[in-house]
């Protein structure tokens, strides 16, 4: 079981939104970190087939993703989950099923186990119009689940999703990549630490860094640093360090920040996180922060 | 497959524009039907009655008719007995029609063979106003020389009212396809369900003959359903017993040559009706393919309804623009488009507009369900 993606390139008008993506995905979980534009919903639809890349191509076991087999074993929520208002829940599901060639019975079977999965069960004969964001969302992941994929492509699944829902969402997901390959992307970086094996981290198209959270972390570690500065030198921090958070605490201002040197006698250093690497390569300024290293 | 295009007419049924415009379109058909015999009608300014109360009359006294011919007793007597008699007043409807084209022409001082003659000088003159070639007007010549004189006569008034206003119920059958079947593809782009139809296995293939195969049966179900209601409502109010009577006998065949009875060319028009319809879904899916919203393709399937029922007469002196404008469907769903009298030459053979147009969609629907197909299949989810 392997997706390949061979020089993998998208652009629209002057913008390069995917560039040169060469990867080999196999079983498991990968998250996929990137600010908004990153190009993560493009790399992801051409990972689907419903856009094709400029150059390059990707393919599961020798298979093209524009091929019908592909196609049969994959599972896509989109990021704009688009539905029929005036269909139930039930039909819904009932119609992705036999656009994705399940036989009716089993279809039906599946559907009411998979709407009990997302805690639907009670609204099956409910018109989706009626539904909440986070319920339409569930239904959607339902739907990607219909013909037990081999690829699942979730793209912000846990957008609109409340705290429980995330958490059993999480436990769902962890399960399903023991055998086979679930791609996710998401701006809740708590989920993608949680759930994902490897993650991808992506920006201006370009995948700039992968592994597991250990792996990836290492780019800053022993370079995370937390401290209790007095109100007058924060100016100073901001201007010299990347600062990852600022909060008053005790009359003084709690700074956690990235610096290649000890930024203070008292500062302490800190593991890192997900969130530090994320903002370290995403924030506004990065620039800053780099300039140290 | 058939779990698709069951989905596909749910989807279709399940739009309120569809409703209201079903209801709009059968509230029309059964409005037209008995347009005819609303208020009253008057003569020398004068109210003589309920239109509904003359057609009666008209009706049962062409009944009453029926197996005679137009020979010279039928003339003698017909010049006898004046206008003011119910049987005879869709034979001064027929002299109008002449007296329109050769200047006066009297049916009290005519006999059959002065009837006859009319007509010939009439088509005559009606071929140079159309500026037919020398093997057209030979074509219908020899067209009208097997029709079989003297005509029979009877009641003709349901297949006249029929043909009158089948074209203008056509035009609104159209606009009504065209709002049901605007949203087939382009509601999918702009309610996001494309990235999930796209991404499924039927996506790029079974879906989409899905989708073809729901909007030419739609547009065929629905024009068989709707023209099917109208026939009902003009044969309770009109009669049909005049089905065997050939087409020259009614205002609507006149001016033909065709040798064909009145059921035989309610046969052909309905057909024509039918490849119309197709024609339109066929052409409003594919704007619907290839544009975001049903909006658009509604606007567009307008322009392509009803403009060629403007431009029709514009361009009636120019040859080559009257054939395309008369074959496109809103005009083959008028009688008169079906049968005009232009005809499409190869060689020396010579083929009415029924004859060869549907030809032509059937060369036009091929390729655009191809593109269609291609369209849809290569949508690319951009935004």
């Amino acid at each position: 079981m392997e997706l390949v993606f061979n020089r993998v390139t998208k652009q629209y008008k002057n913008k390069r939104a995917v560039e040169q993506i060469s990867m080999t995905l196999t079983k498991g979980v990968y998250g996929l970190l990137g600010a908004n534009g990153a190009g993560k919903t493009t790399l992801m639809r051409m990972m689907c087939g419903v856009l094709k890349p400029d150059s390059g191509e990707i393919l599961y076991d020798g298979i093209k993703v524009e091929e019908e087999k592909y196609r049969d074993i994959l599972g896509y929520l989109p990021q704009e989950f688009g539905y029929y208002p005036d269909f139930t829940a039930m039909d819904f599901l009932m119609y992705l099923a036999s656009l994705k060639g399940i036989p009716k019975k089993q279809a039906k079977e599946r559907s009411e186990r998979l709407l009990n999965l997302v805690g639907l069960e009670q609204m099956k004969g409910q018109k989706i119009k009626i539904f909440s964001g986070g319920m339409k969302q569930r239904l959607g992941i339902a739907q990607s689940l219909l013909n037990d994929p081999k690829v699942l492509v979730l793209d912000e699944p846990t957008a609109g999703l409340d705290p429980k829902e995330r958490v059993k969402f999480r436990n769902l997901i962890s399960k399903l990549g023991s055998d086979r390959i679930v791609i996710l992307s998401t701006h809740i970086v708590s989920d993608i630490e949680h759930i994902a094996d490897v993650i991808l981290l992506m920006k201006d198209g370009r995948m700039i860094h992968g592994g597991s959270l250990e792996e990836i972390v290492k780019v800053i570690e022993g370079n995370v640093w937390e401290c209790r500065v007095e109100d007058h030198l924060v100016e100073k921090f901001v201007e010299d360090c990347l600062v990852l958070n600022i909060r008053q605490e005790k009359g003084k201002t709690f700074l956690r920040l990235i610096c290649k040197k000890k930024p203070l006698e008292t500062a302490v250093n800190v593991t890192a996180a997900l969130e530090d690497l994320y903002l370290y390569y995403f924030n506004d300024k990065e620039e800053i922060g780099r300039k140290e290293e | 497959m058939r779990e698709l295009i069951k989905y596909e007419y749910k989807k279709i049924f399940q739009r309120r524009s569809t409703w209201i415009s079903l209801i709009v379109a059968v509230m029309w058909i059964l409005f037209s039907g008995i347009s005819g015999v609303l208020g009253d009608y008057y003569v020398d300014g004068e109210k003589a009655g309920s239109r509904l109360s003359k057609v009666r009359k008209e009706r049962a006294a062409l009944e009453e008719m029926t197996g005679q011919k137009l020979d010279e007793a039928f003339f003698r007597e017909a010049g006898n007995q004046g206008r003011e008699q119910e049987k005879y007043s869709q034979l001064y409807v027929l002299y109008a029609m002449m007296a329109g084209q050769i200047g006066e022409v009297e049916l009290e001082k005519s006999n059959e063979m002065d009837f006859y003659e009319y007509r010939s000088q009439m088509l005559e003159k009606i071929f140079q106003k159309e500026k037919l070639s020398a093997g057209e007007a030979a074509f219908h010549r020899k067209e009208g020389e097997q029709v079989k004189i003297p005509y029979d006569y009877g009641n003709m008034l349901g297949f006249d009212q029929y043909f009158r206003i089948q074209g203008t119920n056509g035009a609104i059958l159209a606009f009504v396809i065209a709002i049901c079947l605007a949203p087939i593809f382009s509601l999918e782009y702009s309610s996001h369900m494309d990235s999930l139809i796209l991404s499924s296995r039927f996506g790029k293939n079974k879906v989409i003959q899905a989708k073809l195969i729901t909007g030419i049966s739609f547009s065929l179900l629905f024009t068989l359903l709707l023209f099917g209601i109208f026939f009902l409502e003009i044969k309770g109010v009109y009669g049909l017993s005049g089905w065997n009577l050939p087409v020259q006998v009614s205002a609507s065949g006149f001016y033909l040559s065709i040798p064909i009875n009145l059921l035989e060319m309610l046969v052909i028009s309905t057909a024509c009706c039918l490849a119309a319809s197709c024609m339109t879904a066929v052409f409003v899916m594919f704007c619907s393919s290839r544009m975001n919203t049903p909006f658009g393709v509604i606007i567009i399937s307008f322009i392509f309804i009803f403009l060629p029922e403007i431009l029709i007469l514009a361009v009636a002196e120019y040859r080559s623009l009257f054939m395309i404008v008369n074959s496109m469907p809103t005009s083959m769903m008028h009688a008169n488009g079906v049968m005009a009298d232009q005809l499409f030459a190869v060689g020396n053979h010579y083929f009415y507009f029924f004859q060869f147009v549907p030809v032509v969609y059937v060369l036009l629907i091929l390729p655009l369900t191809m593109w269609i197909r291609r369209s849809f299949r290569n949508h690319q989810i951009i935004s």
